[in-house]
């Protein structure tokens, strides 16, 4: 899901960036304002499972391959603001050092994945608790609301991509961007999603919240036990099954690089020429690319990757932590 | 006032230098979980070794590798270590990225990442290493490297006197800006005080020499150290072995 460079027009990045603007700023007011900065490296973890979650790679029906997000799951256990920030950090390392989404289109993935996701799973969420009392409302609504989360992203994704060759065309009529309509993007990101991507998402964010709530319920709660070991232990747990992510064949949809798109069949049909816009488009050098470096196998690399990103994540908002509470009014720091 | 401003910037470098001894001598040092009594005996043999494969390594990935290792450390630190240990590496990450800024815009991307990669990691290993281990642990454990006691002994009063001597100079520079009308001061004061810290460091040798014979001092000085292994060590020994094995694979 994470949207390549190239694969929307520049008009279409600027502004999806700039509807991801104003969503940041008000996340960072809130959290400033809720968040107290004990919790802050709570956040920084939570973009931590975030940034593990998206490693891990399911194969998708059609030969594609697709992942969970875990926006619902730090929005259920964070509030949809810190959930924002904390998938915005994760998927900021990911463009930035691994090229996994563009440049470009970070705004564009920022607003899909990071605000989309976790403010529609919550709102789900707390709709079926509400209805439904404490206990197995929660439960369901964690569920429900990662699979109507994760779907709605899906949905806006492929949106993003059907309306590139309604608007965006060369003198010969060829799309200049991405080259597949609304009425092949859709059910190309939907069936796949809506069968498998969403169902891991609704375990993941299900099997961790309940982890969670058993052996450090205050990580959720005020005022209870926080062990925050086991939290890490779970963390570590993850990142030593990342390689799992490469059992996945394929290329996500949607995420053909420049060489690969013009020679990918989908329904029985290949494409048979590349879009100009992906042709000359931007690109940017990333160091470390698809998180599995040559030169060293790609299940070692996988895992050097997850710690690096891991460890920027907790540091990310350690760092922020400090700042906000440097400059919250009646501290003596 | 101007004519302060020497005296002023005097005394607090020295402030800042004391401060910085002080904090590293306190007893809340180790601290964090990154630093569970980990024989320091280990951590200055790694480190220094971590150090020399990455300067010597050539491989992109080792030094990704090692860097992924540093950051998971840093991101356990203690706040006002890992800001000082990250702040640290980040300027001398950026001071190398702007030199080679020419050598880059000419085509050559792979110094680029390179060199600063490893600056960043060669000075975070550095200041993991000052900032969960005492300096007097880190003396102590030069003993297990065959370092002879003498040389031992001269860290080991160099590091007290260092202190002492800062206090001496910088009571000094108080009582000079206390003191001071008009004129004066400056480069010449400066030297003065100096020499005076001079002459009070020999006075004070010859005291601390008297102590020691007077204590049964016969000329010889023996420093123990003791290589003990606990399940810290163990897991610090595992991890950083996986490293040095993982540099020879990559060759």
């Amino acid at each position: 899901m994470h949207i390549p460079d190239n694969y929307l027009s520049p008009a279409t990045c600027a502004l999806l960036g700039a509807a991801a603007a104003p969503v940041l700023a008000i996340s960072v007011k809130k959290v400033k304002e809720e968040v107290s900065t004990e919790s802050m490296p709570m956040l920084g973890i939570g973009a931590a499972f975030s940034f593990l979650m998206m490693m891990f790679n399911v194969p998708l029906p059609g030969g594609t391959t697709g992942h969970a997000v875990g926006g619902t799951l730090i929005a259920i256990m964070a509030g949809p603001y810190s959930a924002c920030l904390a998938v915005s950090a994760a998927l900021a390392i990911q463009a930035l050092l691994f090229g996994d989404g563009g440049i470009l289109s970070l705004g564009a993935n920022i607003f899909n994945m990071a605000f989309v996701l976790p403010f529609a799973g919550y709102f789900v969420f707390s709709a079926i608790k509400k209805a439904l009392g404490s206990k197995k409302g929660e439960a369901i609504g964690a569920v429900c609301g990662a699979y109507i989360g994760l779907a709605a992203a899906a949905l806006l994704t492929a949106i993003e991509f059907g309306i590139q060759p309604l608007i965006f065309k060369d003198a010969s009529g060829l799309p200049l961007y991405c080259p597949y309509p609304l009425s092949v993007s859709i059910p190309a990101m939907m069936a796949p999603h809506l069968l498998a991507a969403c169902v891991v998402e609704s375990a993941f964010t299900v099997f961790i919240y309940s982890f969670v709530k058993k052996v450090s319920p205050g990580s959720i709660y005020a005022g209870e036990k926080k062990r925050s070991k086991a939290i890490y232990a779970l963390l570590s747990v993850l990142i030593i099954l990342v390689p799992l992510g490469l059992l996945a064949e394929g290329t996500a949809w949607g995420e053909w690089g420049a060489d690969e798109i013009s020679v990918t069949a989908y329904s029985g049909s290949v494409l048979g020429f590349t879009p100009k816009g992906m042709l000359n488009g931007f690109s940017f050098p990333s160091p470390l690319p698809d998180y599995a470096p040559s030169g060293m196998p790609d299940a070692l690399g996988y895992i050097i990757s997850a710690v690096f990103g891991v460890a920027v994540s907790i540091i990310l908002f350690r760092l922020l932590g400090g700042f906000l509470k440097a400059k919250s009014p009646g501290s003596h720091a | 006032m101007i004519k302060d401003a020497f005296i002023d910037k005097g005394i607090l470098s020295l402030f800042g230098m004391l401060s910085k001894i002080r904090a590293q001598d306190s007893p809340a040092i180790p601290r964090g979980p990154a630093s569970l009594n980990i024989n320091p005996f280990y951590k200055v043999a790694f480190t220094l070794a971590l150090i020399i494969l990455i300067a010597l390594s050539r491989n992109l990935l080792f030094v990704f590798s090692a860097l992924s290792y540093l950051l998971l450390i840093i991101a356990f630190l203690p706040s006002i270590d890992l800001k000082r240990t990250l702040f640290a590496s980040l300027a001398m990450f950026f001071i190398s990225c702007l030199l080679l800024a020419p050598a880059a815009l000419s085509g050559n991307l792979y110094s680029l990442f390179m060199i600063p990669s490893k600056m960043f990691a060669t000075v975070a290993a550095a200041n993991i290493l000052s900032c969960t281990t005492k300096w007097q642990s880190i003396i102590g454990a030069l003993k297990l490297f065959f370092i002879p006691d003498v040389f031992i002994f001269i860290l080991d009063t160099a590091m007290k006197y260092i202190v002492m001597l800062g206090e001496l100079s910088l009571e000094m520079l108080y009582a000079m800006k206390l003191r001071r009308f008009g004129g004066g001061g400056g480069l010449a004061s400066l030297s003065g005080v100096a020499g005076t810290v001079f002459l009070k460091s020999a006075e004070m040798a010859e005291e601390m020499n008297s102590a020691m014979l007077c204590r049964g001092f016969r000329g010889v000085y023996h420093s123990r150290a003791k290589l003990t292994m606990t399940a810290a060590d163990a897991a610090y020994i595992i991890a950083n072995a996986s490293i040095f094995a993982l540099f020879f694979y990559l060759r």
